[in-house]
């Protein structure tokens, strides 16, 4: 028997792409992939051939949960559970049948039968035998050695045996998609606005995909909302730096600002006037952390204060510029979404959300700039945006 | 100090009953079933127990089921009994205003085919005697009525509704869910003249997982809970010696100075009112005026009762919006809906339940915490 070592194969896809940058892209997603490994022990990692390889340094009892954390790194296309064997006598056909009849024997264990078959690559151009050689040979082995459980099928094989001839041998079976996308901290920073609610959170996760780090911001109106609304929000940030990394939740103390404007303006404008307050103070925190945009989940049309008059409204208030990745989707997919990247039965937890307090009957979903402006004469805003600036609680997830 | 005002959704354990339980768990520690002389002294114990359950709540010892609260007992009694006696009408007659455990056990059985039938409040919480009447004039398996509303304190008229019965459908048997009544008003289980009524401890000072369900005499039920055939096969499952005990002291304290805690809990209540008049707080009492003193439902309009409930909280005022049990589902709330309060109204609604354990000084507390809340909270 020669031993084999189980390892990690993971894929890297635009960020091949990259011309002069790319060797940046890559040391960001190593770096990621490093930090997001730190829970599971010991790993060395590196980048070959436009491949990186995920070394356990120990014995790992169970590596799904590892495949899941790697696969959910941005830049990572996709990722395989793979035997890695063969140094010294890669050459040798003999040590490639053993252990690929060994590696069927694993997967025949559960008893039953599967059509399958082999498709190789050979980068290792001195190797003996060509691909589709090894693809014929080492197929017509395991087909003698199992003659009862397995067929063959090229076009709709069960079972697909993939081997590749490098420094050294590889065989595996299962391919794992990623999330893709661009290593998070190579596209600048950015404050999420995180409500709680299921939009957010998915919004969050886009720009996070295109490589941007996130801080989020949540507004906190208790006693209108509760402490469980907060506990909420703080897990759903939670849930998302399993795909954006480390983020910082700034917790901002919204009820004065909530109660001096319910107050102060019309019902109907009323929630033109929070988001406005609460775009200032976002932008805020983002000039204080180095943050070059926002980040909301609104979705055009999908309540009053989502009309694009609305949105330009609350869009001039903001100096840097406003990102609405879900602008021009519909609910329905961006539920699909907050289901896929598990975000979702978290944000339908029935708490109150401080946009939902002080909600009008009907309130005004085209107001102009005016409008929008005049319900805020008499009001000393930068008083009140430094007031809610003092009063924020950081959380580090 | 937190203030505790939400002693409807339990009641701490009494000291005397904490301390008592902690020895019974050190003495009674083997199986009643067992044969040996551990076992025999395990199996008295809980004898000894039984008697003194039968002595409070007015039973025949073996008249009792223990079981693991309120919501198991209510289940035993409502599907045990249509179960046991299949050959009654398949109607069961229940109201809108009983506890989850009831509305959700109906709502199962008239999914596999029963009849219901569940009669509307009166604006005082109580079932309307006549519509009950009406409802008895087709013979039904079952009657399920809560005693002591859970939300609005209001007491239903048993008295009324055994005499209706006993003259329309004397072979219609009656259930009480009756976790609300003990500690709050005098009862007994005989003179009552119901089939079966259910109790919960942790409403009294007993710990949690501890209930009962009296079953008179003569009244067959099916078991829901199938095993070792312990409680005469109706419950199944090891019984537990130190709950026992448990709930028998606590029973006790909670009944010995009944009438001497009721006026003290009425007092505390009136304070209340009279504070929240005296500050000028606007507020409406929900609650009917036959409720019993320790459940008080009011609302304080312009206010949702849960922003109330958040902001009392942070000052370590605890109350509740409605049950315990549900009030972390957001819908409106049926009682109060069934007594025909506006849903803008019931929305601004708290239920403040008190104990004779509260004081003079909590309750000035309160009223000042829920003027102070009122006067930040609610728009000018």
């Amino acid at each position: 028997m020669f031993d084999h070592q189980e390892i990690i194969l993971a894929r890297i896809g635009e960020i091949a792409l990259k011309g002069l940058n790319r060797g940046q892209f890559e040391r960001r997603l190593i770096g990621n992939i490093k930090r997001r490994l730190q829970a599971f022990g010991r790993f060395a990692i590196e980048q070959r051939q436009s491949r990186i390889w995920i070394v356990p340094s120990g014995e790992i009892a169970d590596f799904e949960p590892i495949l899941a954390a790697v696969t959910s790194v941005f830049g990572i296309v996709s990722a395989s559970p793979v035997w890695c064997f063969g140094a010294g006598q890669r050459d040798d056909f003999q040590v490639l049948k053993t252990k690929a009849v060994e590696f069927i024997e694993q997967h025949l264990k559960d008893g039953g039968s599967f059509s399958f078959k082999v498709e190789s690559r050979r980068s290792h151009k001195q190797y003996p035998l060509t691909s589709p050689e090894i693809n014929v040979l080492l197929g017509a082995h395991l087909l003698q050695t199992f003659p009862d459980q397995l067929r063959v099928d090229v076009h709709q094989p069960d079972f697909v045996l993939y081997v590749e001839v490098r420094e050294q041998l590889y065989i595996y079976n299962r391919i794992i998609q990623g999330h893709k996308g661009l290593p998070v901290g190579t596209g600048g920073k950015g404050v999420l606005l995180l409500s709680g609610g299921i939009d957010s959170p998915v919004a969050g996760y886009m720009m996070a995909s295109r490589g941007m780090e996130l801080e989020a911001v949540y507004f906190h109106a208790f006693p209108f909302t509760s402490d469980q609304a907060k506990e909420k929000v703080i897990e759903l940030a939670k849930q998302l730096t399993a795909y954006a990394g480390r983020l910082r939740l700034h917790i901002v103390n919204f009820t004065d600002i909530q109660l001096t404007l319910r107050d102060h303006c019309p019902m109907d404008m009323l929630t033109i006037a929070m988001r406005r307050m609460m775009m200032r103070i976002a932008a805020r925190i983002a000039e204080e952390n180095g943050c070059l945009a926002l980040i909301t989940g609104e979705s055009l049309g999908q309540v009053a204060s989502q009309t694009l008059e609305a949105l330009c409204t609350t869009d001039v208030v903001s100096p840097i510029p406003v990102f609405r990745p879900l602008i021009g989707l519909d609910k329905d997919d961006i539920t699909q979404m907050a289901r896929r990247i598990g975000t979702y039965e978290t944000s339908i937890l029935p708490y109150e959300d401080c946009c939902t307090v002080f909600v009008a009957k009907h309130p005004k979903t085209k107001p102009s700039l005016a409008d929008a402006e005049a319900v805020e004469n008499g009001l000393d805003i930068d008083a009140l945006v430094a007031s809610a600036l003092v009063d924020i609680e950081e959380v580090h997830l | 100090m937190p203030i505790y005002l939400d002693y409807s959704a339990s009641h701490p354990v009494y000291p005397q009953v904490r301390d008592d339980y902690l020895a019974l768990l050190d003495r009674y520690y083997a199986n009643s079933a067992s044969v040996h002389p551990l076992g025999r002294e395990a199996s008295q114990f809980i004898d000894q127990s039984r008697r003194r359950i039968a002595q409070v709540l007015g039973c025949q010892d073996d008249e009792i089921i223990l079981t693991s609260g309120g919501s198991e007992s209510i289940n035993l009694a409502i599907k045990g009994y249509v179960e046991a006696n299949p050959r009654l009408n398949k109607r069961i007659i229940t109201s809108l205003g009983e506890h989850a455990a009831t509305t959700e056990t109906v709502s199962w059985l008239k999914k596999q085919g029963y009849d219901l039938v569940s009669l509307s409040l009166q604006s005082d919480g109580c079932v309307d005697p006549d519509a009950f009447a009406e409802a008895l004039r087709q013979p039904a398996a079952l009657i399920s009525l809560i005693h002591v509303n859970n939300e609005t304190g209001a007491v239903n008229p048993i008295e009324e509704i055994v005499g209706l019965r006993n003259r329309l459908q004397p072979r219609t048997a009656i259930h009480i869910d009756g976790v609300q009544t003990i500690g709050r008003m005098p009862f007994c289980f005989k003179s009552a003249g119901i089939d079966m009524m259910s109790g919960s401890g942790h409403k009294i000072g007993a710990p949690k997982g501890i209930g009962w369900l009296l079953i008179r005499r003569g009244i067959h039920l099916a078991a829901q809970i199938h095993g070792g055939g312990q409680q005469r096969g109706l419950r199944s499952g090891t019984e537990n010696p130190p709950l026992a005990g448990a709930l028998a002291h606590a029973l006790r304290l909670a009944t010995e100075k009944l009438s001497e805690q009721c006026v003290q809990v009425a007092e505390l209540r009136s304070q209340l009112l009279s504070h929240l008049t005296a500050r000028k707080v606007d507020h409406q009492v929900l609650s009917p005026p036959n409720a019993v003193p320790h459940i008080l439902m009011v609302a304080f309009p312009g206010l949702r009762g849960e922003t109330l409930l958040h902001a009392l909280s942070a000052k370590g005022i605890y109350v509740s919006t409605g049950a315990a049990c549900s009030s972390k589902r957001r819908k409106d709330n049926p009682v109060l809906q069934a007594m025909g309060i506006p849903a803008e109204l019931a929305g601004c609604a708290v239920r403040i339940s008190l104990s004779a354990q509260n004081t003079s000084e909590e309750i000035s507390e309160t009223a000042l915490a829920i003027d102070e809340s009122c006067r930040r909270l609610i728009q000018t």
